[in-house]
């Protein structure tokens, strides 16, 4: 994976300039784009500005084909909600056709969304439709990041550690999107650095779609260094290691005179 | 003593009541070490209350006045028990040695046995990424680790984690040796404050969580390994920033508080979650304002530089996953 990585990160803009140098209907491979709440606190705005209309247009704009919404508890009103956006158009007199939603027969949290006009750019000239897929928890979310990664797609999710990390190992291109409700809104902070050091895009809750633009026109992720090249950083800068520490807390709670002969005891005692 | 009953009558109270203390101590922690503690702890106790008995004035009640001694007793073992543990702190010259490339043999110990508190979400996914970064080979430890119940999830990762322990293992050390990796069991307790909590509901549940805590502190595995003396207490205590975690390292502090664990026992890790950048959670502000920890961790360096903590770089593993 890790040297397939580049490839993959680098082949939505190699292949979007393949098609625009050769008008012909040779259109990139459909993307996939996953959009993630987290396994603890549930956050239902970005789940409702995720299948917006504008943020899907936007998605079928890009060449995606899949969408899929991990929605938590919250998988039963999204379903509805999209359950009753695609009925609408069908009941006379309701809502205009804008919300082209429409229920997929055979898997059951499965809907289709056509976007109502013709897609603007020429890379992707015959595709109006994406497939939601909507589902409350991953069963092994790696995996399913992985997919993403592989179809050139974007990883959209709460910008929580553990969704941050998982986009990191995986390789993904990520937006982080702050849930602003949680304690000391410390989710601003993080996706504030993340976007800074340049491992996220930092998004926020209804500008999603600037936040899409501006990840597809930057896929390369620069993040690939792998430890903060900030100032007064330790030497190396890979970071203290867990287990050291603790193995020498250990050892020096347990075995002192152990601990100061593996040291070096004229190096325990100075300074 | 001079006047008779009433001051005979005040000591045998509080001998009663400090011999059930030790009691109701040995049953909740049976061992050698808990009936020592107990003793020690009884003696002090009586000591120091029969002191403020003679201090108290004697107007008032007998009953309140054994209870207001008692108290003062308890009160003065705690805070000189609280200020022992934090003199008796882990060197920073341990950490130095560590961040100068020291790299701990820890075979020369019997058994490493090192308790993990899996949070929720975010912190079980960093804690796991940092066991797991350079897990070197230690067949003498064995790692316990705490799930908050409810919570597949962490379980989940805890697997995987295990797992991807052995494979990294058998990798690097180019053999099929199992072995190498130690042993591992996990409890499960209920977690202190969910999300969105209030806080004095928190409180309750709080008080609720410190009993299957204490009984993940002290409890020996199930299988044990053979030849070597389990330690009294567990080496090492890790945490990482949900609410459950200073629960457990306030029980770890007063488990060393009363004798009931030896000091070199039970050092405190804490790391601050990699999602704070600028200001402590408050997990991590409890752990700043109380100083229990021994060692306290900031994955960034503004965070450091506001609390004059030690900057650790990035604990967790960022790099893309081969597979």
């Amino acid at each position: 994976m890790a040297k397939n990585k580049p490839t993959t990160a680098q082949s939505p803009v190699a292949e979007a300039g393949a098609a625009a140098s050769q008008p012909s209907h040779v259109s990139p491979p459909p993307k996939t784009c996953l959009v993630t709440i987290g396994a603890t606190a549930s956050f239902p705005s970005l789940l409702r500005d995720s299948i917006s209309p504008a943020f899907l247009d936007c998605l079928i704009v890009h060449g995606y084909r899949h969408l899929i919404l991990q929605c938590g508890p919250l998988v039963e009103s999204i379903d509805n909600c999209l359950e009753s956006s695609s009925t609408s158009p069908s009941s006379p007199g309701t809502s205009a056709p804008v919300s082209g939603f429409s229920r997929q027969p055979n898997p059951p949290g499965y809907f289709t969304y056509t976007c109502p006009s013709e897609p603007r750019p020429a890379t992707y000239p015959n595709q109006r439709r994406l497939t939601i897929e909507t589902t409350s928890h991953f069963q092994y979310f790696p995996s399913v990041v992985k997919k993403c990664v592989d179809s050139g797609g974007v990883l959209v999710g709460h910008a929580g550690s553990g969704t941050i990390l998982d986009a990191l190992t995986g390789g993904a291109r990520m937006i982080a999107v702050p849930n602003t409700e949680l304690m000391g809104n410390h989710q601003e902070e993080t996706a504030e650095e993340f976007g800074r050091r340049g491992m996220v895009v930092r998004g926020e809750i209804g500008r999603l779609v600037e936040a899409l633009e501006y990840s597809e026109k930057t896929p390369v992720l620069k993040a690939k260094v792998e430890a903060p090249a900030a100032e007064g950083d330790l030497a190396g800068t890979r970071g203290l290691d867990l287990m050291d520490v603790i193995g020498a807390l250990a050892l020096s709670g347990a075995n002192p005179i152990e601990f100061r002969r593996q040291v070096g005891i004229e190096k325990y005692y100075s300074s | 003593m001079d006047d008779g009953g009433g001051g005979f009558a005040a000591w045998r109270i509080v001998f009663a009541l400090s011999l059930g203390a030790w009691g109701a101590l040995s049953l909740v922690a049976p061992g050698k070490l808990s009936v020592l503690a107990g003793g020690y702890n009884l003696a002090k106790l009586a000591t120091l209350s029969s002191l403020a008995l003679r201090v108290l004035p004697r107007s008032i009640p007998i009953l309140i006045n054994v209870a207001l001694a008692t108290g003062i007793g308890a009160v003065v073992i705690l805070l000189d028990g609280h200020l022992r543990v934090l003199r008796h702190k882990s060197n920073p010259d341990t950490l130095k040695a560590v961040q100068e490339g020291y790299r701990p043999d820890t075979t020369t110990i019997p058994i490493n046995h090192c308790v993990f508190l899996l949070g929720s979400g975010g912190h079980t996914k960093e804690m796991c990424s940092m066991i797991r970064k350079q897990f070197p080979p230690s067949p003498n430890m064995h790692r316990r680790y705490i799930i908050t119940s409810g919570d597949s999830y962490s379980a989940a990762v805890m697997n995987d984690l295990e797992r991807s322990i052995k494979i990294d293992l058998t990798k690097k050390t180019n053999e099929d040796s199992p072995a190498k990796c130690g042993t591992y069991d996990c409890y499960l307790v209920e977690r202190s404050r969910r999300v969105h909590q209030k806080w004095y509901s928190a409180v309750w549940s709080t008080l609720e969580s410190t009993k299957p805590l204490f009984k993940a502190l002290t409890g020996h595995p199930t299988y044990s390994h053979p030849g070597k003396k389990w330690p009294d207490a567990p080496n090492v205590v890790v945490t990482n920033g949900p609410g459950t975690g200073f629960v457990l390292c306030f029980l770890a502090h007063l488990m060393k508080v009363i004798y009931l664990a030896p000091q070199g026992s039970l050092k405190i890790v804490y790391v601050e979650s990699l999602a704070r950048v600028k200001t402590l959670s408050l997990t991590g502000k409890l752990f700043h304002w109380t100083n229990i920890a021994d060692v306290f961790l900031v994955q960034h360096p503004g965070l450091a530089e506001n609390y004059g903590k030690v900057y650790a770089g990035f604990m967790v593993d960022t790099t893309p996953a081969p597979s």
